[in-house]
């Protein structure tokens, strides 16, 4: 594998760095599921965890969220000790994708999803949101959608298009009263981004983009997130969206960044390749 | 307006099979509560839907005092029993051979055996030689175990009913005695009088010996205080005694010396009278010879002085023959002889002798001289000798007089110390003597003291006994007097009874108790009494099918930011809310479909609920925690709880390890508070109850929000269906 770094977009300004990891190490009963990373994200940057399936992407995504714990290293995220203050971790980053952890529930609407997500960062006194409010949130998103789309209309032809933005959006009908189960696999996938976006966290992870089968709705995907985190960095300057999400094959990034380059502007893209390691 | 609990509930809005599991979740209790409520309602109302059978073998027998009318109690009991609803079981009359294969075959439930002497032994109540009647029931377990606990409740009120009847008869017979009850009690209340006035004298009398007690107890007191001077003077007696004795001896010795030193006296002035005697003569004699003295002094005198004299004359006669003679030869010797030394040293020597002549005159005149002037000092001297010698002679005879009268006086002296000697003698063994006794008195007056001791210690006793005795006497005369008052009294309420007023209370005499029981907060039915556990059972139940249902604990926001409390309440909101459901239905099915009432309604809904959250927070605990595994924990949780509970059976008459675990499991305080809210009982047992179940709830949900906390990091083991290591 080749090496690490690989910059795509023009370093502006020196970025303060969001995660950094030195010696991050984790070992399972059968041997080492990762060890020895280091890694720096700085924020507003876009990390890609890549290797092929085993390799503990799931594992090093979980363990930077502070949802897992590792043996050995020190991790940072913006200025909190990952495996010391692992609480305030937590609240750090958002977890956009895993599977078995995140996955949604088909018996709900859309927006039902997304009151129980708001409900649920609200303070306790307050355990319930109003449809007011919650079309309120629903507007952001639609209006987030809508300055998707207009990035995608100034893009010359033949890149992405509207149909595309389409194919991702997951606003079906106004009031969200689509079930889960009707959503095509992106627009789960980028439903269960939105989710997580609503914390409005600094960092959020995302594992295997690889299960959206389509090549396309990979694309779509790849180019959603970039998206999002340029729309993100414009509406908050100062709070840019780091993101760092795994695959096997990140070609599509590849060509999602060449296509969106005018548009989207990541502090940095990054690849960190991991191998499997040998059995014991 | 979306809330976490509804929207957890929406998942199941969505098909028909969810909205059903909905309902399910809701009616399971109600059902399984229901049905067994109703099967057990009132098992003992429908007792008359079991077949018995009654043989009857009683021969009958006459009454006693009666002329020939015969008691037949065999044919009445059955009579009385077998018309429909009358005796608990549906009896009938049958043979014992009948009765007999009839149980062994279950076709009846129970036999009566009435026994060929029944009424005879009723009758025998009112004769010389009274017998219990005795029935028998036999019940067969073999067919049915509880039928035999009831049919031994029926018996009993057969047999109460009998006694009832049969005491009326024997009673009557009681009243006619009263008459002579009551004139013997009048005689009983004359001799109480009579033993009160006796009483009264007997008190008066035991006032004075108490008195006199008390005196006589001062006075031994005062005896005891003189003894114990006595006792001390003798004390001192002894002391004294003693000293006289010592006296008494030191003075016999004394005497005894004196009697000895007398003696040696007498004897010295004897010796002394005799010398002076001897002395007087001695001196006499040299008065005698003194005389002589004087005289001779007086011829030396007269002697002398001529034969001085004389030598004068010789020396002068002497010295002029010398001087004149011999100076002539000398000096013719010399002439002759002029160079001769001898005869110059004859002329020197014949010079010097007369010089020594003359001296020798001179000195010879002296002394002539001298002799005569001595004459008279001689003279006096002598004279003044003479004098002294009389007077001593003198002297001494007045001595020797004395001495004679001094031995006198020492022989008295000897004499009178003999007697005395004797007397002191006499004086030391009569002091001798004297200590003994005193010693003996001091025996004497200590054992008199250890008597007046025994003597106080006998009339305090005296004195508090005979005050005691005082105090029965007074008790007596109360009790008496009490005695013969309530007699008298009690002579008034002896009643006589004319015959129909026996009648009429040996009736109410046989039945003087009424046995109805009289229950606090009685429950309607033998299932209302049982409710209260199989509610609670059901709430039970309806807090696993419903966490089998709804998910413990949303596990997709686990991921998100949201916090752990709001996670748990999440997940525990929906479950209550199902247990309202359920206590509505429940209660629902209860009231209307059986015949169920409770003391306050709203009070047993609101503890229900109660129970339902407190149930349904341990199953979402159990399953959040552990999964299926809590699931499994819940089940075995309703064991313990079935039999801990005290839901049948109090449960103190359980194994001691139930009621150990008992307080701390919630199904006991639920059974409790809703055994008291549905009979209507002490709302402080209900109360107490709520308070410890709502800890229980509260503590289960504070265990599962630490659960969510924990579940907030993931585990390789947990991620292990993504990893493929």
């Amino acid at each position: 594998m080749q090496s690490t770094s690989q910059k795509l977009a023009e370093e502006t300004e020196q970025a303060a760095v969001q995660v950094s990891l030195r010696e991050w190490g984790m070992s399972g009963k059968q041997g080492n599921v990762f060890s020895g990373i280091d890694l720096d994200v700085p924020a507003g940057a876009v990390a890609i965890i890549k290797g092929p399936a085993g390799t503990g992407k799931t594992s090093l995504l979980l363990s930077i969220a502070g949802r897992m714990r590792v043996d050995t290293g020190e991790g940072q995220v913006g200025e909190f000790d990952i495996r010391k203050q692992a609480r305030r971790a937590r609240e750090e980053v958002s977890v956009g994708h895993i599977d078995g952890l995140t996955d949604l529930e088909d018996d709900f609407t859309l927006a039902q999803h997304i009151a129980e997500r708001l409900i649920m960062l609200q303070p306790w006194y307050k355990p319930w949101v109003s449809k007011s409010s919650l079309r309120e949130v629903i507007d952001v998103i639609r209006d987030t959608f809508d300055s998707a789309t207009e990035v995608i209309d100034r893009l010359p032809e033949g890149q992405f298009s509207a149909t595309d933005a389409r194919h991702a959006d997951f606003l079906i009908d106004e009031e969200g009263r689509a079930f889960v189960s009707e959503l095509s696999e992106l627009q789960k996938f980028l439903l269960e981004l939105g989710l997580a976006s609503l914390a409005q966290a600094p960092v959020v992870v995302l594992d295997n983009i690889d299960f959206l089968r389509d090549r396309g709705d990979r694309a779509r995907a790849w180019a959603a997130i970039l998206i999002y985190q340029e729309l993100r960095r414009q509406r908050e300057p100062e709070r840019p969206l780091t993101v760092i999400a795994s695959c096997e094959d990140s070609s599509e990034v590849d060509l999602v960044l060449e296509a969106l380059h005018t548009e989207v502007s990541p502090t940095s893209v990054s690849e960190l390749p991991l191998t499997q390691h040998p059995r014991h | 307006m979306f809330s976490l609990p509804w929207l957890e509930l929406s998942r199941f809005k969505r098909h028909t099979i969810t909205r059903l599991a909905i309902i399910v979740v809701a009616v399971i209790p109600a059902i399984y509560g229901g049905l067994y409520l109703a099967s057990n309602w009132a098992p003992t109302d429908n007792l008359d839907q079991l077949k018995a059978a009654v043989v009857n073998t009683d021969e009958g027998a006459e009454r006693p005092k009666s002329d020939g009318e015969e008691l037949h109690a065999g044919d009445e009991l059955v009579d009385q029993i077998t018309p429909e609803g009358e005796g608990g079981f549906d009896w009938q009359e049958t043979s014992a051979k009948e009765a007999e294969d009839g149980l062994a075959e279950g076709e009846y439930f129970a036999v009566l055996e009435i026994p060929s002497n029944f009424s005879e032994r009723l009758v025998s109540t009112g004769g010389n030689d009274p017998d219990q009647a005795g029935l028998n029931l036999r019940t067969d377990d073999a067919h049915n175990f509880i039928v035999g606990q009831v049919a031994g409740t029926i018996l009993n009120e057969i047999k109460s009913s009998l006694n009832a009847t049969t005491t009326a008869e024997y009673v009557s017979e009681v009243y006619l005695g009263f008459n002579d009850i009551h004139s013997s009690t009048e005689q009983a209340v004359d001799g109480a009088s009579q033993l009160n006035d006796g009483a009264v004298d007997l008190h008066d009398g035991t006032g004075e010996l108490s008195d006199g007690a008390h005196t006589l107890d001062e006075g031994v007191g005062t005896l005891q205080t003189g003894i114990g001077d006595l006792d001390d003077g003798a004390g001192e007696l002894v002391t004294g005694s003693g000293d006289l004795k010592t006296g008494a001896d030191t003075l016999a010795t004394g005497t005894t010396e004196a009697k000895n030193g007398a003696k040696k006296l007498s004897t010295g002035a004897g010796q002394v009278a005799d010398g002076t005697s001897q002395l007087r003569d001695t001196a006499d004699e040299a008065t005698d010879k003194a005389e002589d003295l004087r005289d001779r002094a007086d011829d030396l005198v007269e002697g002398a002085r001529p034969k001085l004299d004389r030598a004068e004359e010789d020396f002068d006669s002497a010295h002029e023959t010398v001087t004149g003679d011999m100076d002539e030869r000398v000096a013719q010797l010399r002439e002759d002889y002029p160079d001769d030394p001898n005869v110059a040293k004859l002329a020197e020597d014949m010079d010097n002798l007369g010089g020594d002549l003359d001296e020798a005159h001179g000195r010879a005149s002296n002394a002539a001289d001298e002799a005569k002037d001595l004459e008279d000092p001689v003279k006096d001297a002598v004279d003044d000798v003479m004098g002294k010698i009389k007077q001593a002679d003198q002297k001494i005879g007045t001595l020797d007089d004395g001495a004679q009268k001094v031995s006198t006086g020492a022989d008295d002296l000897h004499s009178g110390l003999i007697e005395l000697d004797t007397g002191a003698g006499d004086l030391a063994d009569g002091a001798g003597d004297l200590h003994d006794g005193t010693i003996k008195l001091k025996d004497g007056t200590e054992q008199a003291k250890t008597g007046v001791a025994d003597l106080k210690d006998g009339s305090s006793q005296l004195a508090d006994g005979s005050d005691e005795l005082d105090k029965g006497a007074k008790k007596l005369v109360d009790g008496s007097g009490e005695l013969a008052d309530k007699l008298a009294e009690g002579l008034k309420q002896i009643p006589t009874y004319d015959k129909s007023d026996r009648e009429n209370r040996s009736d109410v005499v046989a039945m003087p108790v009424d046995a109805e029981k009289v229950k606090d907060n009685a429950v309607d039915a033998y299932g209302e009494g049982l409710a209260a556990f199989f509610v609670s059972l059901a709430l039970w139940i309806g807090g696993m099918i419903t966490y089998m249902v709804i998910n413990a604990i949303p596990y997709r926001a686990l991921m998100s930011s949201a916090k752990s409390t709001r996670i748990a309440w999440a997940g525990y909101v929906p479950g209550i809310l199902f247990g309202v459901a359920q206590v509505a239905v429940l209660y629902g099915v209860l009231s209307f479909a059986l015949d169920f009432s409770v003391g306050s309604w709203v009070w047993t809904l609101l503890f229900s609920i109660l129970v339902a959250a407190s149930f349904h927070s341990v199953h979402q605990l159990c399953v959040a925690a552990l999964g299926g595994v809590g699931r499994l924990i819940a089940l075995v949780l309703l064991m313990v709880q079935i039999a801990s509970a005290g839901g049948t059976y109090p449960v103190e008459t359980a194994p001691g390890i139930f009621q150990i675990i008992s307080p701390f499991l919630p199904m006991t305080h639920a059974v409790e508070g809703l055994r008291a809210l549905i009979a209507g009982g002490d709302m402080f047992i209900a109360a107490q109850s709520a308070v410890v179940l709502l800890l229980m709830t509260a503590i289960c949900l504070v265990a599962t929000v630490l659960v969510c906390g924990r579940k907030r990091t993931v585990t390789l083991t947990q991620l292990h269906p993504s990893l493929s290591l």
